[in-house]
């Protein structure tokens, strides 16, 4: 390779000042006794300047809300849960506990929901005189079923009734009334609760965004 | 003593790699800060890349949204600039293929460009203005016909003025060849430069 080709490969990291002192010597030498090459560096060195000095370009105005926009999407979708104040591994335990409570709960108000008319009057009068009709009489077999806590319930209520059949038609009309106001709270509590959490949860998430201003 | 430089490190902007570590830990406050000291000069490089506005933007925009779901992937180990170049480089150089593939599709835009050459505004600050515009429309012209492994060397040195170190580690390339590049790519630009005003001086006679 001749010195001038050794020179050409150089000169660009020469005019970046990317070169050794030994590297860097050589080429001054070479260019000051080089026609040729001192032509090309002078070349390089002005596309160098040419680019240096162009305009730089800056975002639009609107760079930062559309992130923004962007960001909160992303940030749904990393995190779509209600209760992601938790982090990491103690979400699927506490999922797990959730579900185990919901379970435990619906059947317990299930259970206390039909216990409690028993202490009522006519609560639920008409669908006792409808499971009355029904063929379960013996408790233990309604239990294989797959509706069996619910027959078993009926029929429990029913038996503990059946005195009062005559009554009922006349207070079924105010029984429904009855029925809505004191039983049905108990599932929407719960309801409301699930909600409200996720309603929390969601907050914590735009509490969150509202940070992200740039 | 202690007062003044502690007040003086008080003072001093946090470094990139300070801040990254913060949002790591969820400080949503300093993911901002970072987007605020990069947005420009990525789209700077991104635009230099790309020679389009709207698919600069988008790639800096996504460069963004990947810092915020990779937060955890950067390591302390390498700079932050170089990380965040990296991604944005890797999506412009993607979004370059993307487009090559659609030019394949319609070529029925070709001639389009040389309408914007057509300047008529006599005044004379108007006229140094369309000169200067026309000046840099020839350049990124040029800068768009370079092949991509050295527009982005070019865009690194030249544009974005970073060291030949740094343009290696984020183009994972070693430095002999970033010195090779650079230098082919200076050659390269500079004929290309003369083709265009060459073409340019004949069409306007």
């Amino acid at each position: 390779m001749s010195e001038c080709d050794k020179c050409k490969r150089q000169l660009s990291a020469y005019i970046d000042n990317e070169l050794g002192e030994d590297e860097k010597q050589k080429i001054i030498s070479h260019i000051a006794s080089c026609k040729g090459c001192k032509e090309i560096l002078n070349g390089l060195t002005s596309v160098r300047d040419t680019l240096t000095t162009l305009p730089k370009h800056k975002t639009s105005p609107t760079f930062n809300t559309v992130l923004q926009a962007q960001l909160r999407r992303e940030m749904r979708l990393e995190d779509p849960k209600p209760i992601q104040f938790l982090k990491g591994f103690f979400r699927v335990p506490a999922y797990a506990a959730m579900a185990v409570i919901f379970i435990a709960a619906g059947i317990f108000l299930d259970r206390s929901f039909f216990m409690e008319q028993t202490t009522r009057s006519a609560g639920i009068a008409d669908i006792t005189l409808q499971i009355e009709e029904a063929p379960v009489k013996d408790i233990s077999e309604a239990e294989k079923t797959e509706d069996s806590r619910v027959l078993k319930n009926y029929v429990i209520v029913n038996e503990q009734f059946s005195s009062q059949e005559q009554n009922l038609s006349r207070r079924s009309s105010a029984a429904d009334s009855d029925y809505q106001t004191t039983n049905r709270p108990s599932y929407p509590r719960s309801a409301t609760g699930t909600s409200s959490r996720s309603q929390s949860g969601f907050r914590v998430q735009q509490a969150s965004l509202e940070t992200v201003e740039f | 003593m202690t007062n003044v430089t502690t007040k003086a490190r008080k003072t001093q902007k946090p470094s990139d790699e300070e801040l990254i570590k913060r949002f790591q830990d969820g400080e949503l406050h300093a993911y901002n800060v970072i987007v605020n000291r990069y947005k420009d000069q990525l789209l700077n490089f991104a635009y230099r890349f790309l020679g389009n506005t709207e698919e600069a933007e988008d790639v800096v925009q996504e460069t963004f949204l990947r810092l915020y779901r990779k937060r955890h992937a950067y390591r302390q180990i390498a700079k932050f600039s170089t990380w965040i170049y990296t991604i944005a480089g890797n999506l412009a150089k993607t979004e370059l293929r993307k487009r090559k593939r659609r030019k394949i599709v319609s070529i029925t835009d070709m001639g389009f460009e040389d309408k914007e050459y057509e300047i008529e505004d006599q005044s004379a600050d108007a006229s140094r203005k369309a000169d200067s515009a026309l000046t840099e429309k020839i350049i990124q012209e040029a800068i768009d016909e370079l092949m991509p492994r050295f527009k982005e060397v070019i865009v690194l040195r030249d544009i974005q003025e970073l060291s030949y170190e740094e343009i290696g580690k984020i183009l994972n390339i070693p430095l002999g060849t970033v010195k090779s590049r650079v230098n082919r790519a200076r050659i390269k630009l500079q004929s290309k430069l003369q083709d265009i005003k060459q073409s340019k001086t004949q069409m306007s006679e």
